[in-house]
């Protein structure tokens, strides 16, 4: 086999090689690169930091472990920039793996920021039914979600006593790694006419470009880069672990897209050499 | 790029004893997740019996888990909860499982028992593990549930997925219409509005089926649709290798950090 | 007074052609047709009601008492997927068959899993008996690991498909080829520090050709929807019979 042949059919355990040292090297030699931030990213901060103080913020937290690294650093920074600003949050999940996040992240950051549960944030905790609970939430919150995550009937939460459905709040987020955004533009925002905004995993970021451009979605927050643009302008610093995931993350590209451009130059030289042979095979 | 700084490598594994505060459960928890992770990467070596081991457990916990929440989310909140939603729950929580029965039959006139009907349709999708002759009470919490999914998803499609997208596409164009008169129109804006209807248009033109895409209108715009598709679906690819490489970056986090310790921040 | 008629009706009438139909084997069908057409219409037709006139508060309540028993409905719908999975992997340790070892530790694993949610599903430690957070430990120590390293596994996967497979054979192979190369790049810090080309480039692909594409197909998949939906409504679809005529 030529040279340029086999660029076409390098062993996968090279490139598993190369990929595995693009991403555990970066831990160990971290470096800070550039942050752009995108518009989509921009609008989702400028519409959390719109809100009056007290407003209120729910956020569903539609992810399992599997988009964990992308979407838990966006639920932080969220949480954050929402506890900075001295609005309320309710927090809940319409995916069962989402519950533990739902809760956990919430709590963790009260600690830090001396928000009361009740007061400040309530956790409603997992629901099933996805459209039915959308649907729901929109008519009467307290008979989709009965108790809070703690067992306690929501009636007696002070922080809801005065929340019956969408019409009063002043945002809801969704946190997604599926399809629920469409559910929720679908069934939330065009039939109760709530402002809207998600964070995704990237595999799914790409479909909901149509919704910003009809704002439908005020914001996006976009996979991992999406979530460490959002960091940045939360905190004015990336996290370590985001930094280290981003650095990995620009060299594993890197390395993708040298081994396709290899693989593609091998088989236009392997066509354009068969090409001249049966050229001079004929001549 | 600033300058790179070489992180000292350390080597704090996560301990599952220690003898100031004994057995460590979170530690040991570490343990476990960390060879299942081995388990399952192993399958890029090859399918072994170590792989099918955690894949197994992966099946079972997974539906376990949702046994757990949905029995304390769905059911209980949503059926329990409702039903004695009218009685002092503080007098409820204070009795034990018969004196609560009892306190209910006393109370049955407070009870709401509009749950109950869908508790019954729900406990249907059992039928067919129970009697063959009554398999088909089954079909009717499908019916229910689809016939509801449908009847909601009618105006929502049109809404959200049409009418929104028609009025999006047109507004954009409006949009370019207003910076004519307020002095910031930009041609290039109008040509890539201009693009965007046309891929729009070539897009629904290429998935119509009903009508053959021949002749250079109906073919070429057809071909124009399917390079539309292309780019979309090549941004959708670019997307993709970066989820699924977070991912990747995520357990190899967890490895090195909170299992070997060798990275800390 | 027809407002207040319908929703009884729907509920009332179809317990009693239940009943009836349970001696009439032929009609069992029409008992699951004709309340996916009831509910489907009720809910569509809700849509277009208000709220500010008591028949419309009342149609409305309906609407909500609907939507509730969806919640309960699709969380019961997981004692089908128990059911299914016990049937399939007690049968094979039953009999031995290859492989039931496997099947014996997925059983293993949903009957603990199960047993302590049920127990309890506390977060904090302090203060509650073991078994009651032992469902987070379990989670935790289980779930994440081995649902995150299945997920995992992919960019390996990925990355070898796409060295392999991707070829600019011709020009939409090559369209999908550079938009991947171009987003790829874009995405990340470094593409920026080769040129600033690629993040501009990235966003401009995202608003206008992308957009346009995903729009298409998003309309597409909505008409289709739509007709399902209705299709599903009138009953000249019936999934929910389940293969029955």
């Amino acid at each position: 086999m030529q040279f340029f042949e086999r660029l076409q059919f390098i062993d996968r355990r090279i490139l598993f090689l190369f990929l595995a040292a693009a991403l555990i090297l970066p831990f160990f030699f971290p470096f800070q690169q550039k942050i752009l931030i995108t518009q989509e990213v921009k609008n989702f901060h400028r519409t959390i930091d719109s809100l009056p103080e007290g407003a209120v913020v729910a956020i569903s937290f539609d992810y399992g472990p599997s988009a964990m690294p992308e979407i838990n650093p966006m639920a932080r920074a969220m949480i954050e920039q929402i506890f900075q600003k001295n609005l309320k949050l309710i927090t809940y999940a319409l995916w069962q793996d989402g519950e533990p996040f739902s809760i956990q992240i919430p709590e963790e950051l009260a600690k830090q920021h001396q928000k009361i549960y009740g007061e400040h944030y309530v956790t409603l905790g997992f629901k099933p039914g996805r459209v039915a609970v959308i649907l729901q939430m929109g008519e009467d919150i307290h008979t989709a979600f009965p108790m809070d995550s703690k067992g306690t009937r929501i009636s007696d939460i002070p922080l809801m006593k005065n929340i019956r459905n969408y019409s009063d709040l002043n945002l809801l987020i969704d946190l997604a790694a599926g399809a629920d955004p469409d559910l929720y533009v679908g069934y939330a925002v065009e039939r109760y006419h709530i402002p809207f905004q998600a964070g995704v995993t990237a595999v799914m970021a790409a479909n909901f470009y149509p919704y910003l451009q009809t704002r439908q979605m005020k914001g996006l927050l976009p996979g991992l880069k999406g979530a460490s643009e959002y960091e940045f302008m939360v905190t004015q610093a990336n996290s370590r672990q985001v930094t280290q995931m981003m650095a990995s993350q620009s060299l594993v590209h890197l390395i993708m897209v040298l081994f396709i451009l290899l693989g593609n130059m091998g088989y236009f030289l392997t066509k354009s050499y068969k090409k001249q042979t049966q050229q001079k095979g004929r001549g | 790029m600033n300058t790179l700084t070489m992180l000292a490598i350390s080597f704090q594994p996560a301990k599952v004893w220690t003898p100031d505060t004994g057995f460590s459960l979170d530690g040991l928890g570490i343990w476990i997740s960390a060879i299942l992770s081995l388990f399952i990467f192993s399958f890029l070596y090859k399918d072994n019996p170590l792989y099918k081991f955690a894949e197994s457990i992966f099946v079972g916990v997974s539906i376990g888990y949702l046994v757990g929440i949905v029995y304390h989310n769905g059911i209980e909140a949503n059926v329990y909860q409702v039903m004695v939603s009218k009685l002092d729950p503080a007098t409820l929580k204070n009795l034990h499982y018969f004196q609560e029965i009892k306190y209910l039959i006393q109370h049955y006139h407070s009870l709401d028992y509009w749950p109950l009907v869908a508790l019954v349709m729900g406990l249907l999708t059992l039928s067919p593990f129970l009697t063959a002759r009554h398999a088909w009470l089954t079909s009717i919490p499908f019916a229910f549930y689809m016939g509801w999914g449908s009847g909601v998803a009618i105006p929502a499609n049109m809404q959200a997925a049409i009418l929104a997208q028609l009025y999006g596409t047109t507004y954009a164009f409006s949009v370019v219409g207003a910076s004519l008169l307020n002095g910031t129109f930009n041609l290039w804006n109008l040509l890539w509005t201009f693009v965007m209807l046309l891929g729009i248009v070539a897009t629904l033109w290429y998935f119509y089926f009903s009508a053959e895409h021949k002749g250079w209108l109906g073919g070429g715009v057809a071909r124009l649709g399917i390079w539309f598709v292309m780019v979309g679906f090549g941004a959708a690819f670019g997307f993709t290798v970066m989820a699924r490489v977070s991912l990747l970056i995520g357990r190899i986090e967890f490895l090195l950090k909170d299992w070997l310790g060798l990275i800390t921040y | 007074m027809v407002t207040i008629a319908i929703p009884w009706f729907i509920v009332l009438g179809f317990a009693g052609f239940t009943v009836y139909a349970l001696f009439k084997p032929p009609l069992r069908r029409w008992v699951a047709i004709s309340i996916a057409l009831a509910v489907g219409m009720y809910m569509f037709f809700q849509f277009f009601t208000t709220t500010e006139t008591p028949a419309g508060e009342y149609f409305n309540e309906w609407f909500q008492r609907f939507n509730k028993w969806a919640i309960i409905i699709s969380g019961l719908t997981v004692i089908l997927a128990v059911g299914n999975l016990l049937k399939i992997h007690i049968l094979k340790v039953k009999k031995l068959q290859p492989g039931w070892g496997y099947s014996f530790i997925t059983l293993l694993a949903l009957f603990t899993m199960s047993l302590f949610g049920i127990l309890g599903i506390q977060f904090q430690k302090e203060g509650i008996p073991w078994y009651q957070w032992t469902f987070r430990w379990l989670w935790k120590t289980f779930n994440v690991a081995l649902d995150s390293s299945m997920f995992a596994l992919l960019a390996f996967f990925m990355a070898s498909a796409a060295y392999r497979a991707f070829r600019a054979r011709n020009m939409e192979a090559s369209l999908m080829l550079a938009t991947a190369i171009i987003v790829m790049l874009g995405r990340v810090p470094v593409g920026d520090y080769i040129t600033s080309a690629f993040p501009t480039l990235t966003s401009w692909i995202l608003m206008f050709p992308n957009l346009a594409a995903q729009r298409g197909i998003m309309m597409g998949v909505a008409l289709g929807a739509i007709a399902t939906s209705l299709k599903i409504i009138l009953g000249i679809e019936r999934p929910y019979l389940g293969g029955a005529k």
